[in-house]
């Protein structure tokens, strides 16, 4: 590998978790690499400058113009692609997101790169890379042997260790798109961008328990104390006590937090697939038969009107 | 001209079932029970609206690439109103090969609309809507809330992006991810199990390779503490989470 593209993000303006671990794997890439190595960073939120841990030759370069609908169109998308085969870069690497993912396979079938997706861990040898990936929603893991020339996409669990302490500031410079022109939107329903769900540290997760969306007060004045994001069970979102957005599990977001609380949630199959990514979880129930607490690090036997708020308060 | 709807479906086992290995240590999906996939469905029952609203000039075929274990999901779709099916018969390894599989067949047979789930629950990758519209040129969206075809030619689409939801409309031909609420599951009907009896599967053989070095699957299984606290307790729990987040 000499050309390597990679996309990054921005969460509460610093450099993403998901990110930062992306920067580590090439630094490692660059210390097994005998030849230098030229890296493209692309970010899709407005940024001048940005600290990132320290590796050579890095460019960073900010998408702008993008539709205000948040959707990449099919020509913008070839706009990206006429860059990317112009580079001739040979290494993609990224987080999953739907601009990410429209950029990846539509440069995986150009630039015939092989693209593996839900990256959990990554080994490098001097020719090619061990690879784990997470299946089944998280119940297993497959191994997987390439080369370095490919497309790789990586699980909200992905996690590498930086090299060296050391950090640098880059400076963006900006890649215009050309206007949608592939559809036309008659209506935009923004939810306020909150902590990045996908990415958090800590999560405080709610369920049908909370009895009525208007108890949320205290979920929020929780992860509000913890610096958490905000997550809720299928049901909830269901019906409507919490946005979509916020909706963990197996059929919707899949996170990988250092601490995840999840209140009067029962532990359903299709919500564990979600969550099973979590460092650590806390369950606090008051059915001693929740199936929750047999995947639980630590767990309370109790009502969550009574045991959130005393937690809130001695934090 | 009627317009032609293709629904693409996968098998997989059921969200319950326990994963384990085989002795070539691969997972083992025998004995598993398969389902169609819960945002697949979605799609057909959204398909299925459609034709219902003008059954004559609407056509829906079922997609599959899976061995022949797949054949009784593909029964049920036909059961629940699809004209008539297609099955590559191999095993799907990867979202690249479905969607090569999907494209080749489309440039065959003209279609108008591309329907299938956000993404399939067994390996949740979502890249199969995304890859088959990079092969063909198509507009894409995903994930679609709401579906609306006009007069057989342009879409109305609410679909959740990067900024919360947004409705809008693009012309046919598209690929869409489908996702709840876009319909309700549907249940098959006697009739319909009558008269999927009678329906076509088509076979058809694979025409793409599957190049990836594969060494072996393992069962990730994780293990938890499990301890619990009392209520009076509850300040043990508090100094671990005091811990947890200084860490
Ligand atoms: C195809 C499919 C996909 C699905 N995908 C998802 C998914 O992605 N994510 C997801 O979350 N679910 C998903 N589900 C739904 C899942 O099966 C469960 O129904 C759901 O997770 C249950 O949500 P819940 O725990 O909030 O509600 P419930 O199961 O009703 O549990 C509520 C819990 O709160 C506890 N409780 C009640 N009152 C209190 C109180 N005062 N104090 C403390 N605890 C209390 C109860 O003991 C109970 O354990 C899916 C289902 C299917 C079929």
């Amino acid at each position: 590998m000499k050309n390597i593209a990679a996309f990054i993000d921005i969460n509460a303006g610093k450099l993403s978790s998901r990110s930062a671990s992306i920067i580590h794997l090439i630094q490692g890439l660059q210390q097994i690499n005998e030849t230098p190595i030229k890296v493209d960073l692309y970010v899709f939120s407005p940024i001048d400058q940005i600290e990132i841990p320290t590796v050579s030759s890095v460019s960073l370069l900010e998408i702008v113009n993008l539709d205000d609908s948040g959707i990449l169109s099919r020509n913008q998308i070839d706009a990206i692609l006429s860059k990317f085969n112009s580079e001739g870069y040979d290494l993609l690497l990224g987080y999953k997101s739907t601009f990410v993912d429209s950029i990846m396979t539509r440069a995986s079938t150009e630039l015939k790169l092989p693209l593996i997706p839900q990256i959990v861990s990554i080994d490098l040898a001097p020719t090619e890379m061990m690879i784990k990936q997470s299946i089944f929603s998280g119940k297993a893991l497959s191994n997987l042997k390439i080369g370095y020339a490919s497309v790789l996409q990586f699980n909200p669990s992905f996690e590498y260790k930086s090299l060296h302490d050391s950090l640098m500031k880059v400076e963006s410079v900006k890649l215009a798109l050309p206007n949608s022109t592939s559809f036309s939107v008659s209506a935009i329903n923004k939810v306020p961008q909150g902590a990045n769900l996908a990415d958090a540290n800590y999560v405080v997760g709610a369920g049908r328990g909370l009895k009525d969306p208007s108890n949320w007060g205290m979920i929020e004045e929780l992860a509000t104390k913890l610096g958490a994001a905000t997550a809720c069970s299928k049901p909830v979102s269901d019906i409507n006590w919490r946005p979509h957005s916020e909706h963990v599990g197996q059929t919707g977001i899949k996170i990988a937090p250092k601490l995840y609380i999840a209140c009067g949630i029962s532990g359903a199959i299709q919500h564990l697939a979600g969550v099973n990514g979590s460092k650590t979880i806390v369950v606090i129930n008051n059915d001693p038969e929740a199936p929750f607490f047999k995947y639980a690090d630590y767990g309370v036997v109790g009502d969550v009107f009574d045991v959130i708020p005393e937690i809130v308060k001695n934090l | 001209m009627p317009m032609k709807i293709l629904v693409c479906i996968s098998a997989v086992p059921d969200t319950t079932s326990k994963i384990s290995l085989s002795s070539n240590n691969f997972v083992n999906l025998d004995g598993l029970t398969l389902i169609t996939g819960p945002y697949e469905d979605y799609a057909l029952s959204r398909a299925i609206e459609i034709k219902e609203a003008d059954p004559n000039n609407i056509e829906i075929v079922i997609f599959h690439v899976g061995p022949d274990s797949s054949e009784a999901i593909i029964r049920k779709c036909l059961a629940l109103g699809a004209d008539s099916a297609v099955r590559v018969n191999t095993k799907a390894n990867d979202s690249f090969q479905v969607a090569q599989e999907i494209a080749s067949f489309v440039k065959e047979n003209s279609f108008d609309l591309i329907l299938m789930g956000k993404e399939s629950i067994d390996y949740n990758t979502g890249l199969v809507h995304q890859y088959t519209a990079s092969l063909l040129g198509w507009n894409h969206f995903s994930p679609v809330m709401n579906l609306d075809v006009i007069n057989n030619s342009t879409c109305n689409i609410k679909v959740e992006s990067s900024v919360g939801t947004v409705q809008l409309s693009s012309d046919l031909p598209l690929v869409l991810g489908c996702q709840e609420p876009i319909a309700e599951w549907k249940i098959p009907s006697m009739r319909g199990i009558m008269a999927a009896r009678a329906k076509n599967i088509v076979l058809r053989e694979s025409q793409f390779d599957f190049g990836l070095a594969y060494i072996k699957d393992e069962v990730n299984d994780q293990k938890r503490k499990g301890q619990m606290f009392q209520r009076e307790n509850l300040n043990e729990l508090i100094e671990i989470i005091k811990k947890e987040v200084r860490a």
